[in-house]
């Protein structure tokens, strides 16, 4: 894939990749360092994308390990714990949904992330994520209800 | 209490707040500036573990490798290496030496006037050298960029696309060249097509009708001496000089076990003196087999004793097997049968935890350096080199899962990094978490680094 047609697709995820990191770290700052990382790693390996088409999959897919990876240090830098699994809506009502969403655990957040902020619908992430659909369906109620954000207002 | 939904609301709104550095034209800049850096941080690491080496520098006269001899820490910021790159020393040495041929045509734009105001051009590239003085108010010189998206032959018919650079006017020109100039038959009369962006006003493109006066003719010694490294033989049968750069025409003796997988060089003068930039760009021919390369630099000079030094030659055995690990049976195999004692870890480094995996298979013993530990977590370098220490670490890289199911062998002679290689005394431990089979049962690992790594600095008088 020649760079202009590389950029040219990267063109119309801008936004959506941007909100993805942004979900992670409510951070502006951050938000383009992990978005100018994963573009810049696709860019090593676009030769290994075979299929263009599946290109903003590909691509999510390197920004969610990107974030992932600098989430662990940035949160022992700011000091932000992931809650226990077996942690209950209580534990998240007394703080504010930005640091909720920060302490949930990683294999919930990612969802909320990609459902509320990529636009992704169920079978989408289920997809992308290689995942059984009716688990991500389980586990984005589950994080909703922890963090009471009503389903149908938000779709 | 919180009200959730408004709080969503405002998380949304905020996310949903592009900034300007996610414009398509700052994050493709971004990504080119990497890139480069990639390739001098590259250069940089070589020479720390030369330096950590200590292997002995054969050059004459003034050791100019100690330039690029710093640790990482030590390399400049990165904006004052882009600083130097948008106009640098071959550049200098074409305006020092009266080779820019005057253009003088402007162009009005949403941005002021862009003025095309001189071209360096020979058969190899075309270098372009674009001034914006006069530009509308609000509009600041350092925000723009630009660069050559297609070269048309008006005469011919011929087009190039290019776009591979995207300097800046932060100096008094942006200075745009065109590595793939040499595709076309040297232009008279041409069409440049120039895109110019800035982050806040917009984008456009532009177009210069240029014609080209009779390139200033090349420089060519014919060399035809060889070297040997680690008992491979190459041969250097030609330098030729040009205005924008200097191309090497090499070639590996047919007897060698090895293939070059890099191979750089720099030009120096009667007294030892690096002149030009060390820019490459490694050619190949049909069979895969390196044959040139192009450094920038050093036409105007170097004067009449010129010598070429070999900075570094990264080689891989020519017997590269590919290995298979075969799930059912619990085996390595390579072409030659099972491989005994393969030892696999999982570093967990992977892309992804569901998609891709990285192996670390691991044989005999190995020293990481620090310093290729830290690049290597950041992505810079595709491969782990050995240096001086016994063990040997192959690293799979990212093999998607439709990759690892469509493995073929034309796969591999696409890149030759990709190949495989001898291994030795390898210890299997467990299995590989989240490989991938095929329907035999089998995944293909494929290596990616340089066995034997060599910084030689041997130096060869061309003249």
């Amino acid at each position: 894939m020649k760079d202009d047609e590389f950029f040219n697709r990267i063109e119309p995820m801008r936004n959506k990749l941007y909100r993805i990191a942004y979900s992670y770290f409510n951070s502006q700052s951050m938000a383009i360092d992990m978005v100018d990382e994963a573009i810049y790693k696709g860019y090593l390996k676009k030769k290994q994308l075979k299929q263009k088409e599946f290109m903003e999959t590909w691509l999510v897919r390197i920004l969610l390990n990107v974030c992932n990876n600098h989430y662990k240090k940035y949160s022992r830098i700011q000091t932000i714990e992931e809650l226990p699994e077996t942690a209950v809506t209580e534990d998240y009502d007394s703080i504010p949904l930005k640091l909720a969403m920060q302490q949930l655990p990683e294999k919930y957040r990612k969802l909320v992330i990609l459902k509320y902020f990529g636009g992704y619908g169920v079978a989408e992430i289920a997809e992308m994520l290689e995942m059984p659909q009716g688990t991500v369906a389980t586990r984005l109620r589950k994080a909703l209800e922890l963090l009471r954000l009503d389903l149908k207002s938000i779709e | 209490m919180y009200n959730r939904d408004l709080e969503f609301e405002e998380i949304w709104q905020e996310a949903n707040t592009m900034p300007s550095e996610m414009e398509i034209t700052a994050v493709r800049k971004t990504v080119k500036k990497r890139v480069f850096r990639h390739r001098i941080i590259n250069t940089a690491r070589n020479l720390s573990i030369f330096c950590v080496a200590a292997l002995t520098v054969l050059i004459i006269g003034v050791n100019t490798s100690t330039a690029f001899a710093q640790t990482l820490s030590q390399i400049p910021f990165f904006k004052q290496l882009v600083d130097a790159v948008s106009f640098n020393e071959g550049y200098q040495d074409m305006v020092n030496n009266d080779a820019l041929v005057p253009v003088g045509q402007t162009r009005e734009t949403m941005f002021g006037d862009i003025t095309l105001s001189y071209y360096v051009a020979d058969t190899m590239r075309g270098v372009f050298f674009f001034e914006a003085d006069h530009l509308n108010s609000g509009v600041q010189k350092d925000q723009l960029s630009i660069y050559i998206t297609s070269v048309k032959n008006l005469d011919t018919g011929e087009e190039i696309e290019c776009a591979d650079n995207v300097p800046n006017f932060e100096d008094k020109y942006a200075v745009t060249d065109i590595d793939s100039w040499l595709e076309i038959d040297y232009p008279k009369h041409l069409e440049l097509t120039a895109h110019i962006s800035h982050p806040e006003i917009g984008e456009e493109d532009i177009s210069y009708q240029v014609d080209l006066e009779d390139p200033l003719p090349e420089k060519v010694f014919e060399v035809n001496k060889s070297f040997e490294v680690q008992g491979q033989k190459f041969y250097i049968e030609q330098v030729s000089l040009y205005p924008t750069c200097t191309t090497i025409q090499y070639r590996e003796d047919e007897n060698n076990s090895m293939d070059i997988i890099t191979i750089d060089f720099h030009l120096v003068d009667k007294d030892g003196n690096e002149r030009g930039e060390r820019r490459t760009i490694t050619r190949f021919d049909e069979t895969g087999n390196s044959t040139s390369i192009t450094i920038a630099g050093g036409y105007f000079t170097l004067g009449d004793q010129i010598s070429l030094v070999v900075d570094q030659l990264d080689l891989l055995p020519r017997n590269k097997r590919m290995v298979t690990f075969h799930k059912n049976t619990m085996e390595f195999t390579d072409e030659e049968g099972v491989l005994q004692n393969v030892y696999v870890l999982n570093d967990g480094k992977s892309i992804s935890d569901d998609i891709y995996e990285k192996c670390l298979i691991e044989a005999n013993r190995w020293e990481v350096d620090d310093l290729i530990s830290d690049i290597w977590e950041n992505g810079c370098i595709p491969f782990l080199i050995t240096g001086q220490s016994e063990k040997t670490i192959w690293n799979t890289f990212d093999i998607p899962e439709e990759d690892m199911n469509q493995y073929t062998e034309e796969d591999d002679d696409e890149n030759l990094f990709w190949g495989t290689y001898t291994i030795d005394n390898l210890k299997i431990q467990k299995i590989p978490r989240g490989i991938q089979y095929d329907k035999d049962g089998n995944v293909r690992l494929v290596r990616e680094f340089a066995e034997y790594y060599h910084q030689p600095d041997i130096v060869i008088p061309i003249n």
